[in-house]
């Protein structure tokens, strides 16, 4: 069985030389006893880029964070911050000597110091006031310096972590779920504000988040990890246009899969037939990913597929039609869009590049051929 | 909400999932040290009964030590029983009803904790002994001339159960407490009455702390040496002290000594059993909802009533006994002179104590909550060995060990403050690792990230977090030195006298009025201690 690999997108790990990286992981792995949190991951991150590890609790996300900051030992692999080993089979720098900022999930802000004091607290120049001064004019907190931590709202008390981590110079920060703690209207204000003042100060940061779409809209690459081990990096765009695995295309955005077989036309499913991405050998079986934004709904009382389900979302409709072959596919429709659950429907399906597995991996990416059309 | 609040809610999983491997020398040297130093008296009395052969089993077979153990546990049990008795309806008196003056009766009720079992007993003795104040009064209008026999097992139990059910009753009060009010509202909705409810809901959540508490007094009362020592009931306190005193071969007094601990050692597992169940009945931390307040009814003065005859009878009517005789003292001319010098030995020595303790105490704390390897949970446990090994034995131990190997501390301060530290290690560990759980770890990560050093961090932060803690840790621990009793009296320089002796050895040549002044004090000195701990802790 042979598979041709696409190698635009296998390569990625490789198109960028990570000779400028701020924080490079070689192979690493850790375990705790015998559950195995970390497996042979490798990643880098150049100086100013916004890098998000996104995956499931229990991922591995956090220990990944404190094996970079020198707060956990890796067993295996190496660690580098700014070309310098911190951690490896011979060396390995406490917390203190790594120069990485840290900004905690539950903020740890020491309650009992002002938030200037804490500001302060890793400066070691003459100068500190000043430096005070200018990261809470920064963080949009000015005036508040002599406040205690509790006496100030999340999103500030959040802000203030950020500034205490930024006011050292540290090349890097690490942000471990640095939004879960704020209320929804909140978050999205303030992950710009973070996003705009990390790449005002030019610091490069990694933050960790189980929440695709905050991965999604702050991240310049995203790294997608699954019990330890690393799925895909990529633009936000690749990940959620490009999944390599099932994982990924699951995790990453909502979708169906259609079992499909390769034939010499394509691509063939029960919602239609599509030109090959890249070549694959005749006579497989596959899987077709189909995101619900690309499915169409369009009323046909002679169509084979009816509504089993709609779900209102003020914006959207939602909606699960069932096939003739008793499969069940999602579809996600305009506000306006509506189709009552019994109704016969036909689907109208319109995928700009496709996506297909074979027992759980990507067969790469492709631009899909205009003659792809659905079966009437 | 972040902060110190949303670290406190699983410090223990969090401190467990990020256990270092190896913690740092300036917490682990001083702790294995602490922990060495807690563990050698009793290592030595074992030494000790072990080495002296096949004699030692045959001493400690014989009738009489049986006899010994048989009262002691039967009072532990009768101290028990009635300490529950009398805990459960105090407690949802006064944590559940509009019983009227409820923060009053709450505050009373816990007071019998200030006065110390000697002193109790003391006026046990002179208020129903022969002879004593109750007999005198009966005597010329209705020719009393004989009461029940106080001394022996009636005065020990009363006396020990009086003073000792606030055990039971703060662990209920806090039980009662950590309930969630929707249960017993679940209860109702599914058509149980008010008393079904409290059966079939709030008791069964309140067994393990009910179990707990009545473990604990039974453990006070198998290890108490004041109350039986003037009520001259032979358990196995008394027992070893009349042996200690009067035998010139001290090895059975030693193997005594070791079956107390093993006892004392039973207790405490089946206590620990108790409480490591108790946390599946805790409710989430979200219940913050106050309970519903049951309504007495007719019953509300009844209720008063029985609040007010435990008071009556555990608080001030002790209290007025000692007023009694400090008066006739005074009247009498008796000279207050003596007690200046006895007071400032026992501040001094109990504020030299609650130093040293806190110091030992720190370390131990530190790597328990923060480190959590087998090792560490081997150092914590030895630092517990004093909550097992009552006053008596560890006086007894460095006694022995003092006069063989330790010659030029023996007789001084230096020993009896060790012994202080063995005996009062645990509670000043317990109170550090409650406030330290209190403080996020992830505070010291952020110093660290920051720059500072293990030791740096510590000292920086997490300490000037945790100083109401260690007030607190050290407050009792003084006020605790200040009431002890046996050790006191056996590892005390000759001529150094403190309010405890003072009080044991007037009371137990019948000089009630000499021991009145210095007991009021010490129970003076318990309550604004208290009183201070619990404004630290409010705070």
């Amino acid at each position: 069985m042979t598979v041709a690999v696409n190698s635009a997108l296998m390569c990625y790990a490789w198109d960028r030389m990570p000779t400028d990286a701020v924080v490079q992981l070689h192979s690493v792995s850790k375990a705790y006893g015998l559950t195995r949190v970390i497996e042979d991951l490798s990643l880098h991150i150049v100086a100013g880029e916004l890098l998000s590890i996104l995956g499931p609790s229990g991922c591995g996300k956090t220990t990944t964070l404190r094996l970079i900051a020198g707060f956990e030992r890796p067993d295996r692999g190496s660690i580098e911050v700014g070309g310098r080993p911190v951690a490896n089979g011979s060396v390995f720098l406490p917390p203190e000597r790594r120069g990485v900022g840290m900004v905690f999930q539950d903020y740890a802000l020491f309650p009992h110091l002002t938030v200037a004091q804490n500001v302060s607290y890793g400066v070691r120049e003459r100068d500190r006031k000043r430096r005070v001064q200018e990261l809470l004019k920064m963080v949009g907190l000015g005036g508040l310096e002599k406040r205690y931590p509790h006496e100030l709202s999340g999103g500030q008390q959040q802000r203030v972590a950020l500034a205490r981590a930024l006011a050292p110079q540290p090349p890097i920060v690490l942000l471990d779920e640095p939004f879960s703690n704020l209320d929804a209207d909140l978050r999205a204000q303030v992950r710009r504000e973070v996003r705009d003042i990390l790449k005002s100060t030019g610091t490069a940061a990694i933050f960790v988040t189980h929440d695709q779409e905050e991965a999604l809209a702050i991240a310049d690459h995203v790294a997608v990890l699954h019990q330890g081990r690393l799925e895909q990096t990529g633009t936000p765009d690749e990940i959620y246009h490009w999944p390599k695995t099932r994982f990924v295309a699951d995790f990453v955005g909502q979708a169906d899969f259609l079992p499909a077989s390769v034939t010499p036309q394509g691509v063939v499913s029960e919602l239609g037939t599509w030109a090959l991405p890249v070549p694959v050998d005749a006579g497989q079986d596959v899987e077709l990913m189909v995101r619900p934004h690309d499915t169409g709904v369009i009323a046909d009382g002679q169509g084979d597929a009816v509504v089993t389900a709609r779900e209102f979302h003020g914006e959207e409709n939602h909606y699960t039609i069932r096939l003739p072959s008793g499969r069940e596919v999602h579809s996600t429709m305009p506000s306006h869009a509506v189709h009552q659950v019994g109704d016969r429907v036909r689907l109208a399906i319109c995928i700009p590049e496709v996506v297909i597995f074979h027992q759980g991996k990507g067969l790469g990416r492709g631009k899909a051929q205009a003659s792809a059309v659905p079966a009437p | 909400m972040a902060g110190v609040g949303a670290g406190a809610v699983a410090p223990t999983a969090r401190a467990l999932r990020w256990a270092r491997p190896w913690p740092p020398a300036f917490l682990w040297l001083p702790a294995v040290l602490v922990a060495g130093a807690v563990l050698l008296p009793l290592a030595y009395l074992l030494v000790r009964t072990l080495g002296a052969g096949d004699e030692v089993w045959r001493l400690l077979f014989r009738a009489r030590t049986l006899l010994v153990l048989g009262r002691s546990l039967s009072l532990a049990g009768a101290v028990a029983a009635t300490t529950v008795a009398l805990a459960l309806p105090l407690a949802w008196l006064t944590a559940r009803t509009d019983l009227p003056w409820r923060r009053l009766w709450a505050v009373l009720t816990s007071l019998p904790l200030v006065i110390p079992s000697y002193v109790g007993a003391l006026v046990a003795v002179s208020a129903l002994g022969p002879r004593g104040m109750l007999q005198g009064l009966l005597a010329r209008p209705f020719g009393v001339d004989r009461l029940p026999e106080i001394y022996g097992f009636p005065g020990a139990w009363l006396v020990l159960s009086l003073l000792s059910y606030p055990y039971v009753l703060l662990n209920l009060r806090a039980a009662l407490g950590r309930l969630d009010p929707a249960l017993e509202e679940a209860s109702r909705s599914l058509g149980h009455s008010a008393w079904a409810t409290f059966r079939r809901v709030t008791l069964p959540h309140l067994r393990p702390a009910l179990a707990a508490g009545a473990l604990l007094v039974a453990l006070y009362t198998l290890s108490d040496f004041g109350a039986v020592s003037l009520l001259r009931f032979e358990t196995f306190t008394w027992a070893i002290y009349l042996q200690y005193q009067t035998s010139f071969d001290r090895t059975l007094a030693a193997a005594l000594g070791l079956v107390l601990v093993v006892f004392a050692i039973g207790l405490l597992v089946l206590e620990g059993a108790s409480r490591g169940r108790s946390r599946y009945y805790r409710s989430t931390a979200g219940a913050v909802r106050p309970p519903a307040v049951a309504r007495l009814g007719k019953w509300r003065w009844p209720a008063v009533a029985l609040c007010a005859l435990v008071v009556l009878g555990a608080v001030a009517l002790p209290l007025s006994v000692l007023g009694y005789w400090l008066v006739r003292g005074l009247l009498a001319g008796q000279a207050l002179a003596p007690l200046g010098r006895a007071t400032v030995n026992s501040l001094y020595v109990s504020g030299m104590a609650a130093a040293v303790v806190l110091v030992a105490a720190l370390p131990v704390a530190v790597l328990s909550v923060r480190y959590r390897v087998w090792v560490v949970a081997l150092l914590e446990r030895a630092s517990y060995v004093g909550f097992a090994t009552p006053g008596i034995v560890v006086a007894l131990a460095l006694v022995f060990f003092g006069a063989r190997y330790a010659t030029p501390i023996y007789q001084t301060l230096a020993l009896l403050v060790f012994a202080y530290g063995v005996l009062f290690l645990p509670t000043a560990v317990g109170a550090v690792r409650s406030s330290l759980l209190q403080i996020n770890p992830n505070l010291e990560d952020a110093a660290r990230s920051l720059g500072r050093t293990p030791f740096r961090a510590f000292a920086g932060i997490t300490l000037p977090l945790i100083r109401p803690g260690l007030a607190a840790g050290a407050a009792l621990v003084f006020l605790l030195t200040m009431k002890e009793l046996p050790a006191t009296l056996l590892l005390s320089p000759i001529g150094f006298k403190t309010l405890a002796t003072s009080i044991w050895s007037s009371a137990s040549e019948a000089f009630f009025a000499r021991a009145a002044a210095p007991a009021l004090l010490l129970v003076l000195a318990s309550s604004l201690s208290l009183a201070l701990m619990n404004l630290g802790e409010r705070r």
